[in-house]
Formats: C-alpha cells, sequence, structure tokens
C-alpha cells in the first residue's frame, strides 16, 4: 500500500470513503425504513390493539352497564315488590332480597330505610323497641366512627330493614338521611320518584373500606300517581329501598367474562366539583388481589393509546369509565410483529449496508485497482515507449551496422560467396562477380561447381563435404571464368551451425591469386632463368678459366724451362688468378642457389646435420688436428640443403680462422627458446677458439666479399658468411657474431622451430 | 692392355676444340694408346654411329668401343645424343661415358636415367685430367667387359 501511486491511493480513500458512506447510507435507509416500519407496524399493531382493546373496553363498559342496569332492575323489582303489598313485613322483606343477595354478589346490603317524620322519632324509637329491637335508636355515625343518636331533624330515614344482617357499620335505625350522601340521594329520589344513585360512599370497616355505592328508591304510598310534584311525592314517601353496592364486585361481576382480558378501570364520579374514584384496578384482577391496589390508582403502566372513556347511565347519575390497558393487557406476543420488523429490519439493513458497502468497497477497491493498473499501464506503457524508442534506435544503428557491413562486402576485393546446406549459393558480392564475370543473378542458386572445369569439382566436393564437419582451413581452387579462363584463388570457408548445432551453410572469403599465382610463376620463372642464368653464367664462365688453368699447367709442365723464373712466376700468378676466379664464380652461384635452390622446409634433426658437415670436412680436421665439439641439437622445420651449407661454413670458418699453433676446438650447442610451441626458436651456437675478429667489423662480416684479412692469409672469397646470413634470412630467423680478438668467436643463429605450411 | 682393348676405337663427342687437345694429350700421358675419334656435337655423334653423312664409310668410321660424350653441345647436345643412343636397339649396348663440366645433379641423374653407364665431371686440372684418362683406360678397356661388335 505503501508504494501505491498518488492517483492509487485518492482512489482507494475516496473509495473507503465512498464505500463507507454508502454503508451508512443504506444503514441509514435501512434503519429509516426499520424504523419506518417498525412504527408503521406498531402503529397497525396498535390500531389493531387499540380496536382489540376498544372492543374489550366497549365489552367491559357495555357489560358493566348491563350489570348496573341488572342491579337497579333488582332495586326496581324491590319497588315493584313494595307497590304490589305496599306493606311489607320484615320476613316479606329478607325472604324477597334473599334471592338477590344470592344472585349478586355486590350487593353489600340491602336497607329499606323507613321513613320517620321528625315529630315521631320518639315514639318510634320505642315502638321498635318494644318489637324486639333492643337498644334500637335512630343513629349516626359518630366522629369516632361509633354510633351516636342522631341529631334532630325533619325526617328521619333509619334503616329498619337491613338484608343481610350484619352489614359493615349498619345497623338498624342507622340514619341514613343523616349521611350527607345519602341525603342528598333521597332528596332527589323522593322528589321524582326515581332510582337514584348515590355519590361515592364508604363502608365502615377494615383497613381499606370497599367504595361503594348505593341505589336509592322512592317507596310512595300506594296509588301516588307517577307523575305526581314532589310535594305529593313527599307526602307519601313511605321511605326508600336503599340497595348498597361495592363498586369493585360490581365491576368484578361484570367483568367476569375472562375474554375482557387485562383491562383496567376507572371509575369516577362527578360529585359537584369533586371527582371521586370509584374504583381502578385491573380487570380480571390477578388471583389473590383486590381489584384495585394502590398502584393501580396510579394507573402506572397503562398504555397509552389504549384508552377508552365512556359514560356509565347510573339512576340519576354518571359515572366516568375509563379503560386502559394494563400492561398485561398486551401480551408480549402481540408486539412481536414490531419487533420482528425491528430485528428483520436491522438484520436487512445491517445486511444489506454491508452488502452495498461490499459493493462499494468493492467499486472502491475495483476503483483503485483499476487506478493502480491504471498507472502500472502507464508506466509499463512510458516503458515500452522507451523500449520501443530504444528498439528503434537500435534498429537505425543495426541498419547504420548492416549498411557498413553491406559497403564494406560489396567494396571490399575479395570475393564473397554464401552457400546454403544444398551447395548452392544464395548470396554473391561484386567483387566475385568481377572475378567470375558472371552477373549476380547468374549465380544465385546455382552451385560453385557450374563454374569449375572437372578437377576443381573434385576439389569442391571434397572440401564442402567438410564444411558440415566444422572444418574452416583454407585451400585453393580454380573456378572458370564465363570467358574460359580460369582464376585460381584461395577459399576461405566457414561453416555456420545452427543453435542446435545443425550445418547451415557457409560463406567464404575467395580471394582471387591469379596475380599471386601470376607473380609465383613470374619468379619461379624468373628464379629458374635466374638458375639457369647462374648456371650457364657460372658454367661459361668457368670453361674458360678451366682452359686458363689446364693449358696454363701444360705450360708449365712442358715449357717450364723456356719460361724462365721470371716467366714461370708469372705463369703462377695467372694461374692463382684463374683459381680465384673459379672461386668467386663458384660461391656466387650458391649465394644465387640459396633462393634458387630453395627447397620447402621440412624437419631436418640437426644432429644429422652436424654428421655429415664433420665427415665432410674430415680431412681437413685431421689435417689442423681440431676437433667438433656437437652438442645435443634439436630438430627444426628447414631446408635441409641449406642447413647443410649454413653448419659446413660456420664450422669451416671457425676450422679455417685457428690460431697459429693452438688446435682448434669448435662447440657446436642448440636449445630451443621461446614462448608458445608455435613461436619456438632454436638458438644455435658455434664457437670457436680461434683468431677471433674485433667487434666493430660485426656487421661488415656478413656482407659479400667482406674480408677481414688479405688474400694471401687466409682461404676463401668472404662469401661464406653471407650465404650464411642469406640462409638464415630466408628461413625467417638471425645471425649474430661475438668475439674476442685472440680468443674466438661465437656465431649464434636463431631459426624458427616451426614454419606454417604455405600453399606451394 | 690387351690387343683387342688397343683395337677399341674411343669415341669423343665434344664440342670444345681445347678440350679435344687436353684429352689428346691426356690420353697420350696416360698411355691410352686407343683410336681416338672426335666429333663435335650430337648430330655428328648420330651420324658417325649411323654412318651418315660424312661418316658413311665404315672403314674411315670404325664402330666405337666406349663413347665419351660431353653435355653440352650445339646443334644436338649430349642429352639428346644420349637418350638417341640408349634408344637404338642398335647402338644402345655401347658403353658411353659422360664427361662434361657440369655437376648438376639434374644431368647426373638424368644421364643415368637414360642409361648413361659412367658419368665423369671433367677436373679441373691437367694432372687431374691425365689421373681420369688413366682411370677410364684402366676400368673400361681393363677390367670391364665389353661387348663384341656383331659382324
Amino acid at each position: 500500500m505503501a508504494n501505491l501511486p498518488e492517483a492509487a491511493a485518492k482512489a482507494w480513500r475516496r473509495g473507503s470513503r465512498a464505500s463507507r458512506a454508502a454503508g451508512l447510507l443504506v444503514a441509514c435507509a435501512g434503519l429509516a425504513l426499520t424504523v419506518v416500519g417498525f412504527v408503521t407496524t406498531r402503529h397497525l399493531e396498535r390500531k389493531r390493539l387499540e380496536a382489540d382493546f376498544r372492543g374489550h373496553a366497549l365489552g367491559l363498559v357495555a357489560a358493566l352497564q348491563t350489570t348496573i342496569d341488572i342491579y337497579a332492575e333488582e332495586l326496581h323489582s324491590i319497588g315493584r315488590f313494595y307497590a304490589a303489598s305496599n306493606l311489607v313485613e320484615r320476613d316479606e322483606f329478607r325472604a324477597f332480597v334473599e334471592g338477590i343477595l344470592s344472585h349478586r354478589l355486590a350487593v353489600q346490603a340491602l336497607i329499606w330505610a323507613r321513613r320517620v317524620p321528625g315529630g315521631r322519632r320518639a315514639a318510634f324509637e320505642k315502638s321498635a323497641r318494644r318489637e324486639g329491637l333492643r337498644g334500637f335508636a335512630l343513629t349516626e355515625r359518630g366522629h369516632d366512627g361509633r354510633p351516636v343518636p342522631t341529631g334532630e331533624r325533619a325526617e328521619y330515614y333509619p334503616v329498619w330493614y337491613l338484608e343481610p344482617a350484619q352489614g359493615d357499620g349498619f345497623r338498624l335505625g342507622l340514619d341514613l338521611g343523616s349521611d350527607e350522601t345519602y341525603g342528598k340521594a333521597f332528596a332527589e329520589a323522593r322528589d321524582t320518584g326515581n332510582l337514584v344513585a348515590t355519590a361515592r360512599t364508604t363502608l365502615a370497616g377494615g383497613a381499606r373500606p370497599p367504595v361503594a355505592v348505593a341505589l336509592v328508591l322512592p317507596i310512595y304510598q300506594n296509588g301516588t300517581p307517577l307523575l305526581a310534584g314532589p310535594e305529593l311525592r313527599r307526602a307519601s314517601l313511605l321511605g326508600f329501598v336503599v340497595g348498597l353496592l361495592r363498586v369493585d364486585d360490581l365491576v368484578a361481576e361484570a367483568v367476569s367474562d375472562p375474554t375482557l382480558g387485562d383491562l383496567r378501570l376507572r371509575l369516577t364520579d362527578q360529585e359537584g366539583p369533586e371527582v371521586q374514584l370509584l374504583g381502578a384496578g385491573a380487570y380480571p384482577p390477578p388471583a389473590g388481589q383486590p381489584a384495585s391496589t394502590p398502584a393501580d390508582l396510579r394507573e402506572r403502566g397503562a398504555l397509552p393509546g389504549l384508552r377508552y372513556g365512556a359514560q356509565l347511565i347510573l339512576p340519576q347519575r354518571r359515572w366516568d369509565a375509563t379503560v386502559t390497558a394494563s400492561p398485561h393487557h398486551v401480551p408480549g406476543t402481540r408486539m412481536w410483529w414490531s419487533r420482528a420488523v425491528v430485528a428483520l429490519g436491522l438484520l436487512l439493513s445491517a445486511l444489506l449496508a454491508a452488502y452495498v458497502s461490499s459493493i462499494v468497497g468493492r467499486a472502491a477497491w475495483a476503483g483503485r485497482l483499476v487506478a493502480e493498473r491504471t498507472a502500472e499501464l502507464s508506466q509499463t506503457n512510458e516503458q515500452l515507449q522507451r523500449e520501443v524508442a530504444e528498439r528503434l534506435r537500435h534498429e537505425e544503428a543495426l541498419r547504420r551496422s548492416e549498411e557498413r557491413f553491406r559497403l564494406l562486402v560489396q567494396t571490399m576485393n575479395e570475393g564473397l560467396a554464401v552457400i546454403d546446406t544444398s551447395r548452392k549459393l544464395i548470396y554473391v558480392n561484386d567483387a566475385l562477380c568481377r572475378t567470375l564475370g558472371y552477373a549476380e543473378e547468374e549465380l544465385l542458386g546455382r552451385s560453385p561447381a557450374e563454374f569449375m572445369d572437372d578437377a576443381n569439382r573434385g576439389i569442391l566436393a571434397e572440401q564442402l563435404a567438410r564444411r558440415a564437419l566444422g572444418d574452416d582451413t583454407p585451400y585453393e581452387i580454380t573456378w572458370t571464368t564465363r570467358d574460359g579462363h580460369p582464376v585460381p584463388t584461395i577459399v576461405s570457408p566457414r561453416p555456420r551451425f545452427g543453435p542446435d548445432g545443425e550445418y547451415q551453410g557457409s560463406f567464404a572469403v575467395i580471394t582471387d591469386i591469379s596475380r599471386l599465382k601470376q607473380a609465383q610463376e613470374e619468379l619461379q620463372r624468373s628464379n629458374a632463368e635466374l638458375e639457369a642464368f647462374a648456371y650457364i653464367a657460372s658454367h661459361d664462365l668457368q670453361e674458360p678459366l678451366r682452359k686458363v688453368r689446364a693449358f696454363g699447367d701444360r705450360l708449365e709442365v712442358k715449357c717450364a724451362a723456356a719460361l724462365g723464373e721470371q716467366g714461370r712466376d708469372y705463369l703462377q700468378r695467372m694461374q692463382t688468378a684463374a683459381a680465384r676466379m673459379q672461386e668467386l664464380i663458384n660461391d656466387l652461384l650458391a649465394f644465387s642457389r640459396v633462393t634458387t635452390r630453395a627447397q620447402p622446409f621440412t624437419p631436418v634433426d640437426l644432429n644429422q646435420v652436424v654428421r655429415e658437415v664433420v665427415s665432410d670436412l674430415e680431412t681437413r680436421i685431421e689435417q689442423v688436428g681440431g676437433c667438433v665439439d656437437a652438442g645435443n641439437l634439436p630438430t627444426i622445420d628447414a631446408d635441409p640443403l641449406q642447413m647443410r651449407q649454413l653448419l659446413q661454413n660456420l664450422i669451416g670458418n671457425a676450422l679455417k680462422f685457428r690460431r697459429e699453433g693452438v688446435p682448434p676446438v669448435v662447440r657446436v650447442r642448440g636449445e630451443i627458446v621461446g614462448g608458445a610451441s608455435t613461436e619456438e626458436s632454436c638458438r644455435l651456437v658455434v664457437e670457436d677458439n680461434g683468431i677471433g675478429f674485433d667487434m666493430k667489423h660485426a656487421d661488415r662480416i656478413f656482407e659479400m666479399f667482406q674480408r677481414l684479412h688479405g688474400r694471401g692469409e687466409y682461404e676463401g672469397t668472404g662469401v661464406g658468411l653471407a650465404i650464411c646470413r642469406k640462409i638464415v634470412e630466408r628461413h625467417g630467423g638471425a645471425i649474430a657474431a661475438q668475439s674476442t680478438p685472440g680468443q674466438g668467436s661465437v656465431f649464434t643463429v636463431t631459426l624458427p622451430v616451426h614454419h606454417a605450411e604455405s600453399p606451394s | 692392355m690387351s690387343r683387342m682393348a688397343e683395337a677399341i676405337t674411343i669415341l669423343v663427342a665434344d664440342d670444345d676444340p681445347e678440350d679435344c687437345l687436353l684429352l689428346r694429350d691426356a690420353f697420350q700421358e696416360s698411355r691410352v694408346a686407343n683410336n681416338l675419334r672426335f666429333v663435335g656435337d650430337g648430330e655428328e655423334l648420330i651420324d658417325y654411329l649411323c654412318h651418315r653423312g660424312q661418316y658413311a664409310d665404315p672403314a674411315s668410321s670404325p664402330r666405337p668401343g666406349l663413347i665419351l660424350l660431353d653435355l653440352n653441345m650445339p646443334r644436338k647436345d649430349g642429352r639428346e645424343a644420349l637418350a638417341d643412343i640408349k634408344s637404338d636397339p642398335e647402338l644402345r649396348h655401347i658403353p658411353v661415358v659422360v664427361l662434361t663440366t657440369s655437376q648438376a645433379e639434374e644431368d647426373i641423374y638424368r644421364s643415368y636415367d637414360l642409361g648413361v653407364n659412367s658419368y665423369i665431371t671433367k677436373p679441373v686440372t691437367f694432372e687431374s685430367l691425365v689421373e681420369v684418362v688413366r682411370t677410364l683406360g684402366m676400368y673400361w678397356l681393363g677390367i670391364v667387359e665389353l661387348p663384341h661388335e656383331k659382324a
């Protein structure tokens, strides 16, 4: 990542951001959708719940209403009972309400509150006591809740019948009229003749006294018209039937239907400015718990929205019933849709976010890759361009080089031919065309054999056979030109091999040696001429000399006396001169023959040569009492005859130029010196103990006819060393002399050991 | 020397008059007393041997028992003459001794190749020449058996 190019890195960053953004976006969208879905589902659920609830609530309210109506009807039934008889005895009352009591469980008590006018209080009490009700008195609830005699009032409405007999704080004689709540209800009931429900009232006793409500039914004297006015009603009022109902039980009876679910009911009564809570709680109440709990009173946990308000119609009163749903009402499973939606939504959005993120990321990654690749590509492209430019430069250079070589090949003097494996010419240069006198197209595709005579074809065939073996030795061959002239050439071939080593043809440099041959021939001719000349010259020159000497001898023999001493002396000088001339001629001939009679080099054992020379000089060696001490000499490539001449001259000289009275000792040594085998040379040393010479003459002595001594001192014409030098030079060597006058001389000859064979 | 030997004619072919003179003297000196005849070149030699031309008369041109042949002669040199003699069935039995100034190996070899019987290089001094002649006489006329002429 560190090496990414800028663009790619940027792309990557952008891509990452994009992917993250995309992911986030999708996540948000998903979340939003989830939220929406959730909300919608919830909403729908709620709606359903609400509908459900509403249904339930309605049911509950209806049930409640029904129950209330039923209870109101029960009161009415008591009223009808009273209407039927007008005078109802206690046990009749009891018998009648027993049924009600057994069925209607919310009834706390059913009471007949007889009307007792104010003035008749005492009498009533007395009569009651007389009936058997001991201690009967009109009471009211005191401050401490205990009954106290009731105060003076215009009318009294004491509890006269009470069923069940014992009922929380109620006792016979309790003046209901003393209670404000009842009082009000009585007043209204009396005046209207309607069944009237009281405001909330509590029952006495217990830590939590249940909330109760009483239904008050006025009973009039028989015959009282239904539409009587209040005065009449007051006048004909007999009393009230009071049904005391426990609200909770009332509700409980209403809600006995379990299908009503977990609902909370709040019942309130508006009594003047005051809102009286009648009851609140969950219905049906959880097992073991009373319906109203203090907690419920605060409506804790009620689900908002699930609220149903209705009015319960009671006799001359309305209750506000608020139905809410308790948390229990909404079973967890009801909400599982929304939860599922949330979960699913979250999951989906997460997945989608991840997916999108990955896609975008991948896109980003792809983008980065693309940027990378693009960068790479552009790099590669650049490189390619550079390479192409390079290649073009190379090609240009190659082309120029080719051009040069082409030019070279075309302008070179030597012919150049290339043949393929089928021995056909595939390339010929101008020089070759000129040499052979053919045009290029006449040569190409043909075998060289077509331009040779039979003998040379044989040579060619043999040579070409060697090419495939890798032989590249030059050879001589003669072509035939267009005009039929032979042109001798030296062919320097070079076979070519492919990568697998297979023979692919060869090319050859063809050097026209006709001039060379001509020159050679001329040289040979010249040499021959020279030789002939030298021979004839020497022969013809020798002949008169011979005559001179011969007749000179005859003269000496035949006419010695006639000649006289002087004549004989003159004759002697003449003979000597003639003899000398003969020698000179012979030496000249020998000198010229170093070249004209030169033989090819062949390995020559120098030991053998020395032996032969010593043998030849045997007589002389013996004469002078000398000796030749030859060491082991090497074998070298040389002209045998000329080696003979060389050593003969050197050793002969050594013997000739001896010191007076000192037997000449000639040492001949030879050794190989030098480097690589082809560059070895042989160093011959001929050493003597003779008269020696002054070193200043060291070069002169090798000149023709140069002598260091008078004619009379030593014989010889002064050609010997010249001949030696000529021989040595012909062999490609060198000769040098060293000497100390009066002690001896050393002649050093250096000759190459090997001579490469030259075409003869 | 036998009588027979003495009777043998020695034919000398040499173009050089001095050499001929010297040779005659040498024969005299060496007491080789044979009949000496001289011809000047190869043509005359063949003519003589074939009894042609001036040598038509066999009486005046006796068949030689030995030929001394110089190589370098005009008209027809000794080499040619030698070739002719040694290829002629009538003549080739005659011993031929080349007596020439040439020391050339080539000449020596060719001569022998042609069938010459001996090859002698003319010595330089007269004394040597006398010696050579004497030896010649002793060898060819004394030691060696010469073929008889068929009549």
